[in-house]
């Protein structure tokens, strides 16, 4: 493919061209990224189509489930979960992402490796562990009524809980997007407001948080969505949500046409969502990083540096000492914790392929898609844009079942090989890799990719050498959240994985009905120091590559 | 120089990534996990791992017969074999609930196979017409709290449970759970729809705790979250071996007594099974005592299998079982959603 | 419209033939059918108020956008017509951004050997020195951009795009983003550089005096149309067009009646230089510096305000009709407002155009 363009020295199309990649034009797609976009679209959009005709064949019956009131009841109650639980990952991810990226705290280097790391720990082994924690026999009840208490002191079960959960263990979404932007943002805006007579906190509130909106949002947008999606964690947590509900339709009385006209519903929601993001970034521009981009400004802590620790400290230790701390209490003995990984290498190398295969298909997909979104701004775009995110709309058991009908179909020679579990991770995590792509890119001045051009370099040259670079922070951290989150992954896995392939979240799963739970926590553990292990190298790797670290 | 580094590193990298694309390719084209070959018999597994997987290795070594075991929800898997339908990938399937079975034969997925070992089982617990046999069973149990119960209240009958000294204090599976569902359909075929009604809402009204699995049930109970606990026979000895103090009744025992419901887990053959001939022959081995003293002493159900030893759990012959039929379950399931919309 | 007076000994590096285009599937019109020709070593400057299409035109050059009609030749081979397209990489041109593009996670050396990626060590290591060198900056070659000034900046921008010999360097505004004396002083260089190195240049700025400065020829656009290129003083003295006489300069214009003695206007009679047709009602274009005021208690004419700009004083006057000048003196003449004066215009170029349409 390379050398066939380096060899045509007179083209009737540019290659960037044909690509599509022409900032101010919306000339009409040519062959190759018509064939890309036609890739993507169908990839993503089948199951959807899938979804929709098995709502739609069940004519009035499909229907009637969604005209019953409790639909309603249903979905504000789930919306409120997702609202709850965006606000509570925001407050839990903001002041850290700025406090590690613009104070002088000690330590913060290390932290910022840490703050990631609850996205290791599957929010429902999250919700495992704050069951032990805060359930209604729980370690706190337990020391409660050891005091003499009576009653009930705390009750995780419910809708609070789901979003004490689901924001402890997404906010570093926010954490992640929102500090790479704090990392590249032109210090010149915020030396403008200084100038203006603003402290800090006046800076903060009045120029970095407005211009950190498109993370802010991509993050927000990637915790909603996944609070609208999770099955796991709020079915611990006993909050009855269209999840819960899809699955109840599915596993007591098998009736798909209910779940997929309920899923329709919360895809439907998920495009209103994506849509209102649109609408709030508007036509407002937040290029930053011009040429000339200089490191951040770095504040002092002084006496506030206390407060700054505590506050991290908090986060850190609520998301991801506490868990750890709680399951190594439950696995009891280091002995247990070996046997399972010896007895687990095969299901850890199962996860770790997967997940990995998974994350760098979806990279490639992500940028190819992010370009086309953030360079042309026009139908294309949203129809990709809509296409890559509506996966992660779809429940995993749904998306699961809508694979198997399509596959085991159209193309059975991959139905049945662990190619349809990586499957199932790209369709739901995409988006994650997307976002990632598109807040990177939206940052980067596409001048710089002409003066490659003009310097000899073709499209595809001038995207490798200079915005790939450029962009490979926020490439990276769209990686590694579709790979932590694909080896996360248990709903649409268990349905999808060939027979005799697990991975280390359905050996959880499978442990947890098993109530093996020692087995379970040892499982989990493994499963979170595997996830950690690439977040060090990226952050590492990162670090080498960018001087504006 | 700098520059030269930094763009052979940038070729690597993506040198790397299309070779990373390659291996997928491969890996999909011929890696480990390459379309199970006809040889294989392929095994959808409701069951617990742990419980089934022993049954699988002996068969293996019996019968040198290759096994591939997908271990998973019961309804899950049904769900897949109902998707799989156009180009069915599993031979077996073996259901922790018979009467998902009754749904796979409705959905027309299921092979029908009458085993010469199931002639012993009583013919509720097995296919009329042969589309899926009992493998063992679990009885509907009142599970109580030893601390929070004293001996002397311990319920006898379902009923009691509506009593309001209980208010709050009993739990019990959604429909999720599909015994469950099979008991609520139950008492609509005993009490008649009306009674049915009246007795659960009371309990509803009693502030029945509805919990997600059979499993919160018996923990719940054995920590002491709630006082009782409706759930099937196995879960009390889970709860014992766990170490909690817990006990358990076999209710409606009386004369009078409507007994309790004793849901079988099945086997069954799915329509057009690659390999019918060994997945007959392993029906007829998870028959045979061998594999029912497995099946049945690792997980504590009840042996369906007359004159099987029941070692630690109590035999159907020592209780009152609540008769009907799976067929007659799987009609009444539909108005029994209808009626108890909460669960 | 007139094309330049190239020799034709001089070899043609840019020809564009009428080449136009259009935005939002033809709603806005960019460029409409320019035709320009560049000879080797020529510097060209486009001028133009924002949106006259300077800019597409330097882009249409470079090859980021493609043009809906005509042609584009670079050193004698077509890069752009109905049926060739040829893209940027190929083109051998080089550019320099208005916010200069340099590549942030490159330094400035790096940034300098982008260009040269297919050259042998050897020669691309010479060829960088050569290149920051021209440009003085040898001395900070491992700086990062973020790490330059703007003026620093811009001469790496200029040093990367020589550094691969392109047949022609394009500019975009290169000066505006740098503050008034660090502007004087980089027109003074990128001129010295340009020349030093030979290269042929074609850069666009919004500001005439910019333009006079650095470039050989100067084209004027007005609304996507080429509307005269020529030398920097003829474009100063005769222009086109009413737009390019106000553009390029301050400008006022005074009706006169065409006689055979010559223009007869209130401010005197001038030589009918362009041979008008006698009879002929026109307007004569006055520059500042053509009319000499002198204290005069009888004069007609009367100073109604007066700016000191340093090296001139810059006077409005309201003659008899009531009509209003402008004239520029020396710093040193100093004639307060209110007071009468006589008015004395000599004008070497007469530059007369019709009342109802703008060009002569």
């Amino acid at each position: 493919m390379l050398s066939g363009i380096q060899k045509s020295t007179v083209e009737r199309v540019a290659w960037g061209e044909r690509l599509g990649f022409r900032r101010p034009m919306m000339s009409p797609l040519t062959p190759v990224a018509a064939l890309g976009v036609a890739f993507v679209v169908l990839l993503t959009a089948s199951p959807l189509l899938n979804l929709l005709t098995a709502a739609l064949a069940g004519g009035s019956r499909g229907l009637s489930s969604l005209l019953s009131g409790s639909v309603f009841t249903l979905m504000s109650r789930t919306l409120l979960l997702a609202t709850l639980a965006t606000l509570w990952a925001l407050l839990l991810g903001v002041p850290p992402a700025w406090i590690l990226t613009r104070t002088d705290l000690p330590g913060r280097r290390l932290f910022r490796v840490l703050g990631v790391l609850p996205l290791a720990i599957p929010p429902y082994i999250g919700a495992l562990t704050y069951i032990t924690l805060l359930g209604p026999v729980g370690l706190v009840n337990k020391a409660y009524h050891a005091m003499g208490g009576a009653g009930q002191l705390v009750n995780i079960y419910g809708l609070w809980g789901g979003v004490l959960v689901l924001g402890l263990f997404t906010y570093p979404y926010i954490l992640l997007l929102a500090g790479s932007a704090l990392e590249s943002s032109n210090p010149a805006l915020e030396e403008a407001a200084r100038a203006a007579g603003h402290g800090p906190m006046g800076i903060f509130i009045r120029v970095t948080l407005p211009l950190l909106r498109p993370s802010l949002l991509a993050g927000s947008l990637l915790v909603f969505l996944y609070a609208l999606s999770d099955f796991a964690a709020v079915s611990f947590l006993r909050v009855t949500t269209f999840t819960t509900e899809i699955y109840q339709q599915l596993n007591t009385r098998f009736d798909l046409r209910s779940a997929s006209a309920l899923s329709s519903v919360l895809v439907l929601l998920t495009l209103l969502v994506l849509v209102a993001q649109r609408k709030s970034l508007g036509r407002r521009s937040f290029v930053q990083r011009g040429s000339g981009a200089k490191p951040p400004t770095v504040y002092p802590l002084g006496r506030w540096k206390a407060p700054a620790l505590l506050c991290t400290y908090l986060v850190l230790g609520s998301s991801v000492f506490l868990p750890i701390a709680l399951l190594l209490y439950q696995v009891g003995s280091p002995g247990i914790l070996f046997q399972t990984l010896a007895s687990g290498q095969r299901y850890l190398w199962n996860s770790l392929w997967t997940g990995a295969v998974a994350a760098t298909v979806a990279s490639g997909l992500a940028l190819f898609v992010a370009y086309l979104i953030d360079r042309r701004k026009g139908r294309v775009g949203l129809i990709l844009t809509a296409a890559t995110q509506l996966g992660y709309a779809i429940p995993g058991t749904v998306l699961g079942l809508s694979l198997i009908l399509l596959y085991n179909t159209y193309v059975p020679w991959i139905y049945g090989t662990a190619a349809m579990v990586v499957l199932g991770y790209l369709l739901r995590y995409l988006p994650q890799a997307v976002q990632g792509s598109v807040a990177a890119l939206s940052q980067v001045d596409p001048n710089l990719e002409e003066a490659a051009r003009g310097l000899g370099r073709s499209s595809w040259q001038a995207l490798r050498e200079v915005t790939i670079p450029l962009i490979r922070p926020g490439m990276a951290a769209g990686w590694m959240l579709v790979f932590i989150s694909s080896i996360k992954e248990v709903a649409a896995t268990l349905l999808l994985r060939p027979a005799g392939f697990d991975t280390l979240p359905v050996r959880i799963w499978i442990a947890t009905i098993e109530v093996d739970f020692a087995g379970a926590a040892a499982t989990s553990l493994i499963l979170i120091a595997t996830t950690a292990l690439p977040l060090f190298l990226i952050k590492r790797l990162d670090a080498g590559i960018s001087q504006l670290d | 120089m700098l520059k030269t580094v930094e763009t052979t590193a940038g070729r690597n990298a993506t040198r790397r990534m299309i070779l990373l694309i390659l291996a997928w390719m491969s890996v999909i084209a011929l890696g480990p996990s390459a379309p199970t070959t006809a040889s294989e018999l392929v095994i959808y597994s409701g069951r617990k791992e742990s419980a089934i997987k022993p049954a699988v290795d002996l068969f293996e070594q019996r019968t040198g017969v290759k096994v591939v075991l997908k271990t998973g929800k019961t309804s899950g898997l049904a769900n897949e074999i109902l998707q799989e339908r156009r180009r069915p990938r599993a031979d077996i399937f073996i259901a922790t609930e018979a009467g998902v079975c009754e749904v796979l034969a409705r959905g027309g997925v299921l092979d029908p196979y009458a085993p010469p070992g199931a002639r012993p089982i009583p013919p509720e617990y097995k296919s009329s017409k042969g589309f899926w046999t009992g493998i063992s069973g679990r009885a509907r149990v009142i599970l109580y709290n030893k601390g929070l119960v004293r001996n002397e209240e311990v319920p006898s009958s379902v009923l009691d449970l509506a009593d309001a000294k209980w208010r709050g204090k009993v739990a019990i599976a959604g429909t999720l759970e599909r015994t469950t569902l099979s008991w609520l359909s139950a008492l609509v075929q005993v009490m008649g729809e009306s009674k049915a009604k009246a007795y659960v809402d009371d309990l509803v009204r009693g502030s029945l705790k509805i919990l997600p699995d059979n499993s919160d049930v018996w923990r719940g109970v054995g920590s002491g979250e709630f006082a009782l606990g409706l759930t099937n026979s196995p879960n009390y000895h889970l709860a014992l071996k766990a170490g909690l103090p817990v006990g358990v009744v076999y209710p409606d025992q009386g004369q009078k007594g409507m007994g309790s419901l004793v849901n079988p887990n099945a086997v069954a053959i799915l329509k057009g099974a690659k390999n019918l001939p060994e997945a007959r022959r392993f029906v007829d081995f998870i028959l045979s005592r061998e594999a029912q003293a497995i099946l049945v002493g690792h997980a504590f159900e009840i042996p369906l299998v007359r004159g099987m030893d029941a070692g630690q759990v109590r035999p159907l012959s020592s209780f009152k079982a609540l008769t009907i039929s799976q067929e007659r379950l799987a009609d009444l399931e539909e108005r029994t959603i209808k009626l108890f919309p909460g669960f | 419209m007139k094309a330049a007076g190239t020799g034709a000994t001089m070899t043609e590096v840019i020809r564009l033939e009428g080449v136009s285009k259009c935005y939002g599937g033809g709603g806005i019109v960019a460029t409409r059918e320019i035709s320009l020709v560049v000879a080797k070593g020529e510097i060209v400057a486009l001028v133009g108020p924002s949106g006259c299409g300077k800019t597409t035109t330097l882009r249409l050059i470079a090859g980021f956008e493609a043009p809906d009609g005509g042609s584009i030749e670079i050193g004698g081979r077509i890069v752009a017509n109905e049926a060739i397209f040829v893209p940027p990489e190929r083109r051998g041109v080089g550019m320099v951004f208005q916010d200069y593009a340099l590549f942030p996670h490159l330094t400035a050396r790096e940034n300098v050997a982008f260009g040269l990626r297919n050259w042998n060590a050897e020669r691309r290591r010479r060829r960088i020195a050569e290149a920051l060198d021209l440009v003085g900056l040898s001395e900070l070659e491992g700086r990062y951009p973020y790490e330059l000034s703007g003026g620093q900046q811009q001469r790496v921008a200029l040093a990367r795009a020589l550094a691969p010999s392109p047949q022609v360097v394009l500019l975009d505004e290169p000066f505006s983003n740098l503050d008034a004396d660090m502007r004087a002083q980089m027109r003074q260089d990128v001129h010295r550089i340009l020349h030093q190195a030979g290269t042929t240049a074609i850069f666009v700025t919004h500001d005439q005096e910019e333009a006079f400065m650095i470039a050989d020829r100067v084209g004027v656009l007005n609304q996507g149309r080429l509307e005269q290129i020529d030398l920097p003083d003829v474009i100063y003295h005769t222009p086109a067009t009413r737009f390019i006489a106000r553009f390029v300069g301050s400008a006022d214009f005074i009706p006169g009646l065409v006689q055979n003695e010559g223009i007869i206007t209130e401010l005197g009679t001038f030589p009918n230089q362009q041979g008008l047709p006698s009879g002929q009602a026109v307007e004569v274009m006055i520059r500042p510096d053509d009319i000499e005021l002198f204290a005069d208690l009888n004069g007609e004419a009367t100073v109604v305000t007066r700016h000191f700009r340093g090296s001139d004083n810059f006077y409005c006057v309201r003659l008899p009709s009531g009509r209003t000048v402008h004239s520029s003196q020396g710093s040193t003449k100093v004639v307060e407002p209110g007071a009468r004066i006589a008015v004395k215009t000599d004008p070497t170029h007469v530059v007369c155009f019709y009342e109802d349409e703008s060009t002569r």
